[in-house]
């Protein structure tokens, strides 16, 4: 009971608000105004000249603020000094004596007392002299007047501007103060240099003394750079490859893909090196999970983006075992790796691989995370495998070719394939040797249609050659590897049946964990009753690659790894114009 | 003076509690409260951006009718009651982005609200903490609100209202009792017109202490 009593003393205290929070962004325009106070660069100006007028108000004491543009402006001797209608606080010297100027509001007003003196221009100098500038910039030129009575005035609003080479730039005549005497290159105009003068005490284009000065337009420079992933995804896995590049824009507002002459540096080179330039982009391989700002910087511009990097740190991935690979045939080579976040994935095409001899085989990358090794001479070298950053794993195993002769290959399913129009099926090969060993050879077999129109051959993935039923019919599909040629084509037949639904399975809402892999599948029902699994058939997306990626679905169809936890987005399957969706929730 | 009232408190506080144990009252009741509060400094916003009011602390009055559940009731031992509530403070000063002015005017706010309260009842003495919430409308009236003696505002406006209180009930006789409480009391944002500017909206956010006598019928 006491804790009570004392919370609720506690919280009367807290909350009576005996100060002010946050700050103010509403003007005062209660508070009444009790004075106004002109002031001017000049209380005498040149006739034909003219001076700019403020006037700053006080609100009973409490503060002072600038009303020029409220306040309303005139003048007692229009004939001596008026007005401009444009800028209604610029008053001209119209003739010489004296002129009482007034401000007013809100029935408060102030006086100005401005004389005009006869006093006649002798110089007249433009400042800055000689200047430059880049192709798409401004420059605001000053003109000042000597005069004969010995003052110096701003004539900038009085004199009149021109160009000698308007394809140049061109320069501001507006009666304004914040256009006049602007010199403009716009995106239109050439390099090169131009005589800007001034002119004062013309008479209809005659006459008066003028000033100049040579202004040069450079070419265009760089003013901002905008860096961005390929993708324009920010968070991804660790061990994935990231791609930037960085836009350039300059002062004439034209862009250039400027990827391969900036400076590219990562603020933590433990999440992801500074990225470097291959071909049209920039590429880094992230490490550990965190976040690092990736900055290009060309010159003295510099444009940054965030990069963040999830799905745990590469805790270990188990050491290659020895391979034997038959001469002239090729074989696949799979890493899973284990994450600091219990979270497992391919790595295959993460880890940097080498091999010690390459006369005696080559690495082919076929997709991401596809990897084929290839027998080129007997013998024996080592493989190698390299996880990224300082401190990543190596692990070195034999690999030897060998020299043997082919007896026989056969395809699997000896039986066949029967399939729906736009479905595919897998067809393995495996080849037999002198030497009593046997290997899967599918990638190596040159496979073949006798009906195209009927079933086609794909590429190959890591479970078989890919046999699409483009219509309805029989085909048979060839085999050939080295000199032999299959004797028996594999029979390929293909229905045509009206699709019902399909599904993706697992459905409904999913859970997965930030860079787990998790595979997915997709059934279709036909309107007989059939189901046909059309996994390699659909066309997956994600809704958003900042939450969850499909790494490799050429040969991993249906493999998502969650990137972004806490965050969910939608997987969608697409076939024969329909759709399936799933969502999915990384955590 | 001080030792005058230390010496009231010293013989009032065994008085409090150590009194006579009555058993709890059930049934309809009445009472009538009066306090002070304090407005918090009030963030406003209209169409010329945010500033802020700040009151000075006013008084509160309030007349509640209501009913005592009985001890033991199903619904749990408490009360429900009907309250008005008058409160009053004045402007004190108004910060606008060119800094802090000085400004006058009333804010009165009169509300009417439905309260539920939880009382913890004990057997052997005769008071009883308790706590509880309300809802209902609030009238809220910018009198005269100046600033630098500018007209600011003149209107009124209704929102909805709700309150938090808790505070100790002490029981004088087997019908009459004292209450002691604190209540947070705030609102939706009323908007009021401006007298030469556009409406602008204001919180209201109030901090009450009360006293007041309860009689069960």
């Amino acid at each position: 009971m006491r804790n009570l009593l004392w919370s609720g003393l506690v919280m009367a205290v807290l909350l009576s608000g005996c100060g002010w929070s946050g700050s103010a962004s509403r003007p005062n325009t209660i508070t009444p105004l009790t004075s106004i106070t002109i002031t001017a660069a000049y209380s005498t100006i040149a006739k034909g000249t003219s001076v700019k007028l403020t006037a700053t108000g006080d609100y009973s004491g409490l503060f002072t603020r600038d009303i020029s543009n409220q306040v309303v402006w005139s003048s007692k001797m229009p004939a001596v000094a008026n007005f401009a209608t444009n800028v209604p606080n610029r008053v001209a010297g119209q003739t010489p004596g004296s002129a009482v100027l007034t401000a007013t509001m809100g029935g408060v007003s102030a006086n100005f007392d401005l004389k005009v003196s006869s006093a006649t221009a002798t110089t007249v100098t433009i400042t800055p002299a000689n200047p430059s500038i880049a192709l798409g910039l401004n420059q605001q030129f000053t003109a000042t007047g000597t005069f004969s009575d010995g003052t110096v005035q701003d004539i900038t609003f009085d004199a009149t501007w021109a160009s000698g080479n308007t394809t140049v730039a061109k320069v501001s005549n507006a009666a304004d103060d914040n256009t006049g005497g602007v010199a403009t290159s716009p995106q239109e105009s050439v390099t090169g240099t131009t005589t800007i003068t001034a002119t004062f005490g013309a008479v209809n284009g005659v006459g008066g003394i003028n000033g100049s000065t040579v202004l040069t337009v450079t070419a265009p420079v760089l003013q901002s750079i905008a860096v961005a992933t390929s993708n324009n995804i920010s968070s991804v896995p660790s061990l994935s490859t990231v791609s930037f590049t960085a836009t350039g824009t300059y002062s004439n507002n034209t862009t250039l893909d400027i990827t391969s002459q900036v400076n590219w540096v990562s603020s933590n080179a433990n999440v992801a090196p500074a990225p470097l330039f291959s071909g049209t982009l920039a590429s880094t391989q992230t490490v550990t999970q965190g976040t690092t700002t990736i900055t290009a910087t060309l010159g003295t511009i510099s444009g940054t983006t965030t990069l963040n990097v999830t799905g745990g740190n590469l805790a270990s991935f188990p050491a290659l075992t020895n391979m034997t690979v038959v001469n002239g045939t090729s074989v696949p080579i799979s890493v899973t790796g284990n994450f600091s976040n219990a979270s497992a994935r391919d790595i295959t095409g993460a880890l940097k691989w080498s091999i010690a001899n390459p006369t005696f085989a080559n690495m082919t990358t076929v997709s991401p995370n596809r990897l084929l090794i290839r027998g080129l001479a007997p013998g024996t070298t080592t493989i190698t495998a390299a996880s990224p950053g300082s401190a990543g794993q190596i692990s070195t195993a034999y690999l030897t070719v060998t020299n043997t002769r082919l007896n026989s290959f056969s395809v699997s399913p000896q039986a066949g394939l029967a399939l729906m129009a736009g479905t595919s099926g897998r067809l393995t090969a495996t080849a037999n040797f002198s030497n009593g060993t046997s290997q899967d050879v599918t990638a190596n077999v040159t496979w073949g249609s006798n009906s195209t129109a009927v079933a086609t051959v794909g590429t190959v993935g890591p479970t078989g050659e890919r046999i699409t039923g483009r219509a309805t019919g029989a085909t048979t599909i060839t085999a050939s590897f080295g000199n032999l040629i299959l004797t028996t084509p594999v029979p390929v037949s293909v229905s045509t049946r009206t699709l019902k639904s399909f599904t993706i399975i697992p459905s409904g809402t999913v859970s997965v964990v930030a860079g787990n892999q998790t595979s997915f599948t997709v059934t279709a029902t036909y309107n007989d009753g059939t189901t046909v699994d059309i996994t390699s058939d659909v066309n997956w997306t994600t809704g958003d690659g900042n939450v969850a990626i499909l790494p490799d679905p050429q040969n991993q169809p249906g493999r998502v790894v969650g990137v972004g936890s806490g965050t969910s987005t939608s997987l969608t399957a697409t076939f024969n114009g329909q759709t399936a969706t799933v969502t999915l929730n990384v955590q | 003076m001080k030792q005058t009232c230390r010496m009231i408190l010293a013989l009032c506080l065994p008085l409090l509690l150590c009194g006579p144990a009555w058993a709890a009252h059930s049934g309809p009741y009445a009472g009538v409260f009066l306090g002070g509060n304090a407005l918090m400094a009030a963030t406003s916003n209209d169409s010329l951006g945010e500033f802020d009011l700040r009151f000075t602390p006013g008084l509160l009055g309030s007349a509640v009718v209501g009913w005592d559940f009985e001890p033991g009731n199903a619904a749990g031992e408490g009360r429900i009651e009907l309250e008005y509530s008058h409160r009053i403070n004045q402007l004190d000063k108004a910060r606008f982005a060119d800094g802090v002015a000085p400004a006058g005017g009333n804010l009165t706010a009169d509300s009417l609200l439905f309260n539920f309260y939880g009382v913890f009842h004990g057997e052997d003495r005769s008071w009883s903490p308790y706590v509880g919430a309300g809802l209902g409308a609030v009238r809220i009236v910018t009198s005269d609100l100046t600033v630098t003696g500018g007209p600011l505002s003149n209107d009124s406006a209704l929102a909805l209202a709700y309150q938090l209180g808790l505070g100790i009930d002490y029981a004088l006789t087997e019908r009459l009792s004292m209450d002691l409480g604190y209540r947070f009391f705030s609102s939706t944002r009323p908007k009021f017109s401006e007298v030469n500017g556009p409406a602008f909206k204001m919180d209201y956010l109030n901090n009450s202490v009360v006293l007041g006598l309860r009689v069960g019928f």
